[in-house]
């Protein structure tokens, strides 16, 4: 797929990037196109052996679901990603593993303190198995139903009884879509996706980058898969071969959601809950954006792939259609002011593949059940620090790059009951005291490699 | 480099260049003799026109930042070169800061460093945050006043206390429900300076 | 002409006449190197980290926004075709943006910075000593090194009106928050006492 973009002279310049195909065979699946499956668990694997490891590793191969379009869906895919302490596990040497990035090799529980991931949110009351060095090897299988799910699941054990004692899981969870693809508050999430120049998939205007020109272009591959020209120009920097081509980083987190804090803060607090609602996120429930229809969801947009996704922020530099604290302003802020039409904000895009867990809250329920409910966060990219790490330290947990100095943002920082939001407007809304709506309860980084990485690292030692 | 992997609301100190939000980047090296009368010429005029310092401050994010230019170390040391030395104060990691310049204003940073030796780009920026973490004057002590605040902050404080400052004059003789007029008032104005 | 751009253009007259390039409104720029004693530049590496940048001796000259102390050992080699060159001794490196003139901001700094200063000049050549404020400020302003610009966002600004304003937002902000909680007299009220605090 030939790259077409307007080339305004202030864009970085570049050795002209080969019109590179993604080599769709040697990467795995759902990075490139999302799976579409409603259903998935995340077992997360121990190796206490690793020539046992290796074994098993082995034996799913076959089952490792590439990148490649299908004709006709499979009854389940399978994908396995590592931790640092799972590569080491699996006896990769230890020189190679220097080459891999300080944030990987840490991992996510020990740079909580960076990352906001204190009191509530802190590694000490994560769930068991996570952020413990525990976590070596992420399997995670997709089905379109429980039934597929649950046989991909029971195929799976096998392999890992047939280890004995060298394989254990140490976490595990269950994920299902609800309706609609909504989240937990009642939001159609997962709406904005980069577009990824040599994908195959056909980009929705405003998923890629502006080009300076009124339109919108694909982002370099090179921003979310290793071997690939980024942004930037040149290649990012990645551990030495196979994990050199071809892999990605995963940032995987549990976040815990509390519906029932949302709506009872919501029927406090002054205003229309459901246009209160709205202004945290950014969209109506429906996923308008506010900036497209300041007044009302309108679904002539969001039911319009060329619409839904397709605005910028410029010509609402005061907030007064999106506050310019909203969550998916500060995600993903486009042109808005301080980020000069982009070229602040396009190097630190992520590629979200998360999914909803657990039973909805029945409408109207405003006290806690007890239950268990959120999302499984995941998402990829090239460089964890540059892009997860950046949004979350710099864009969630302050403000100051929207000019709301201390404040979080409103979904999903950690507010300990403290937390303010400014609502712009003639007049303005002030949302204070606000409590934390969701919890983070354990997190991992990984690398997901290339096919042949994995056949690598699959293969017997030495 | 040990700059910054705190966030900015990180309590404790690290390394010799942070304080609260505030970081401090320090460079050292050596101009080209030709370049030397030029640099000198931009820089003292850059005093009489507002394109450096609007290009500089667009950004937001520079407390305060200075360029000298030096031969003498001491009375008893000259050098062969003469060095430029670049110390700015600033309220974001300085990975950042530096995409800001080389996708931005890239011209800038060419016409200041671009005759340095064996200086790159930008664009695009990753070979000049090399350059850069290579040249960083790493170490020693560093101090802000108001280590809590941001540029933005700091701004936005000025201007809170400017329009406050009306706000009590105004307030003199007014009834209490005038008074909340006056106040909602005030708030519209400021709610981008909170 | 509306105020604002009034105000910035006599700002911008201001700035233009000034005739010392370390000043750029009412804000200077010292920039200062002094040699270090041979052989006591890792105690110098030393004592600078064991000062904590919350609580500095140099916070305590109240005109100062930002001061940074530094080693600097040698010169980096930056690649053909430069010449390699390297520096006969170790530098301290003192920059500080200040309020004021710089004999006054030196004076003060003899006067309030106290024993942990001397301490980190102690490890320089011909350090007078803080007891004689004048001969201190007139050692640091012999090794002062001119600048060709300075820049700040708020050049008539005070370390004392940022610090005030500050103050205020946060105290409004807090009100912003209460207010819907409070009635239009203990508004009014509480606002007073948040302007009458700066006081």
């Amino acid at each position: 797929m030939t790259r077409r973009d307007a080339r305004p002279s202030l864009l970085p310049r570049r050795r002209l990037v080969r019109a590179t195909e993604l080599e769709l065979g040697d990467l795995q699946g759902n990075l490139v196109r999302g799976y579409t499956f409603p259903v998935g668990r995340y077992i997360f694997v121990r190796v206490a052996d690793a020539a046992a490891g290796r074994r098993w590793m082995a034996g799913l191969l076959p089952s490792v679901t590439n990148a490649e379009p299908w004709d006709e869906a499979p009854d389940s895919t399978l994908n396995l990603s590592f931790t640092h302490d799972g590569l080491a596990a699996l006896g990769v040497d230890r020189s190679l593993l220097a080459g891999f990035p300080e944030e990987f090799r840490q991992g996510m529980a020990a740079r909580a303190e960076l990352l906001g991931d204190v009191g509530d949110n802190a590694p000490s009351n994560w769930e068991p198995g996570l952020g413990t060095g525990d976590a070596h090897v992420l399997v995670t299988l997709y089905a379109e139903d429980h039934a597929r799910l649950e046989r991909a699941r029971a195929r799976l054990q096998e392999s890992l009884d047939a280890a004995g004692e060298a394989l254990s899981v140490v976490h595990e969870q269950l994920s299902e879509s609800l309706d609609e693809g909504r989240d937990h508050f009642g939001f159609k999430d997962g709406i904005a996706q980069p577009a990824l120049a040599g994908s195959g998939a056909e980009p929705r205007p405003g998923d890629g980058m502006l080009n300076g020109d009124g339109g919108w272009r694909a982002l370099a591959p090179g921003e979310f898969v290793l071997g690939y020209h980024d942004e930037d120009g040149g290649l990012p920097l990645a551990p030495a071969p196979p994990f050199d081509r071809n892999s990605t980083y995963v940032v995987y987190r549990k976040m815990q959601m509390h519906p029932e804090r949302m709506r009872s803060y919501l029927r406090d607090a002054p205003g229309d809950p459901n246009v209160l609602a709205a202004k945290l996120v950014g969209r109506w429930q429906d996923g308008t954006p506010l900036i497209s229809s300041p007044e009302r969801p309108d679904p002539a947009i969001s039911n319009d792939p060329a619409r839904v996704n397709d605005f910028r922020y410029h010509e609402d530099p005061d907030g007064l259609a999106c506050p310019v604290g909203a969550h998916i302003r500060r995600a993903n802020p486009r042109d808005a002011d301080g980020f000069f039409d982009g070229k602040l904000s396009d190097r630190h895009r992520i590629i979200r593949r998360g999914r909803a867990y657990g039973p909805a809250l029945p409408d109207g329920v405003v006290e806690d059940d007890g239950a268990d409910r959120g999302l499984v966060f995941k998402c990829y990219q090239a460089d964890i620090e540059r892009q997860f790490e950046m949004i979350q330290t710099l864009w969630i947990e302050d403000g100051d790059s929207f000019g709301v100095g201390d404040d979080k943002d409103p979904l999903i920082g950690l507010h300990a009951g403290g937390g303010r939001m400014i609502v712009q407007g003639r007049p303005p809304t002030v949302l204070a005291k606000l409590p934390a709506f969701v919890t983070v309860r354990g997190g991992e980084y990984l690398i997901r490699p290339g096919m042949r990485a994995l056949r690598w690292l699959a293969a017997p030692l030495r | 480099m040990a700059v910054e992997t705190l966030s900015p609301l990180a309590e404790k100190p690290s390394g010799g260049n942070v304080a609260g939000r505030a970081r401090c980047l320090t460079l050292l090296t050596p101009v080209r003799p030709f370049w030397v009368p030029f640099l000198w010429f931009v820089m003292r005029g850059a005093r009489y026109h507002t394109y450096f310092r609007n290009h500089s401050l667009q950004f937001k994010f520079i407390y305060y930042v200075r360029w000298a230019v030096f031969r003498d170390f001491s009375e008893s040391e000259r050098k062969r070169y003469t060095y430029l030395l670049f110390e700015s104060n600033f309220d974001i990691p300085w990975r950042q800061y530096i995409d800001a310049f080389a996708y931005v204003i890239p011209k800038d940073i060419r016409v200041i460093w671009g005759r340095g030796f064996a200086f790159p780009g930008p664009p695009p920026a990753e070979p000049l945050k090399r350059w850069i973490a290579m040249n960083s004057l790493e170490g020693g002590h560093y101090h802000s006043a108001y280590p809590e605040a941001s540029v933005k902050m700091t701004m936005s404080a000025l201007e809170a206390r400017k329009r406050c400052n009306r706000l009590a004059k105004e307030a003199k003789g007014l009834s209490p429900a005038q008074f909340r007029k006056a106040f909602d008032a005030a708030v519209g104005d400021l709610q981008r300076h909170l | 002409m509306p105020r604002p751009r009034l105000r910035a253009a006599r700002e911008f007259l201001a700035i233009a006449i000034q005739t010392d390039p370390n000043a750029y409104g009412n804000g200077y720029g010292l920039t200062a190197l002094l040699p270090i004693v041979a052989g006591r530049e890792d105690d110098l590496e030393a004592h600078l980290a064991s000062l904590d940048p919350l609580d500095s001796p140099f916070g305590r000259v109240p005109q100062a926004h930002f001061t940074r102390l530094l080693v600097i050992r040698d010169l980096v080699y930056q690649g053909p075709p430069q010449i390699p060159e390297s520096l006969d001794r170790s530098y301290l490196i003192y920059t500080s943006s200040f309020d004021g003139k710089p004999d006054r901001y030196l004076q003060d700094v003899a006067r309030l910075a106290g024993d942990e200063a001397a301490a980190v000049f102690a490890h320089t050549v011909g350090f007078p000593g803080l007891a004689d404020v004048g001969a201190f400020a007139g050692w640091i302003m012999k090794h002062k090194r001119d600048n060709g610009y300075v820049l700040t966002p708020w050049p008539f600004a005070s370390v004392q009106d940022v610090k005030e304003g500050l103050r205020v937002q946060k105290g409004f902000g807090q009100l912003v928050e209460g207010a819907r909680d409070m009635d239009d007299a203990e508004l009014q009220a509480a606002f007073g006492r948040l302007m009458a605090g700066g006081r």
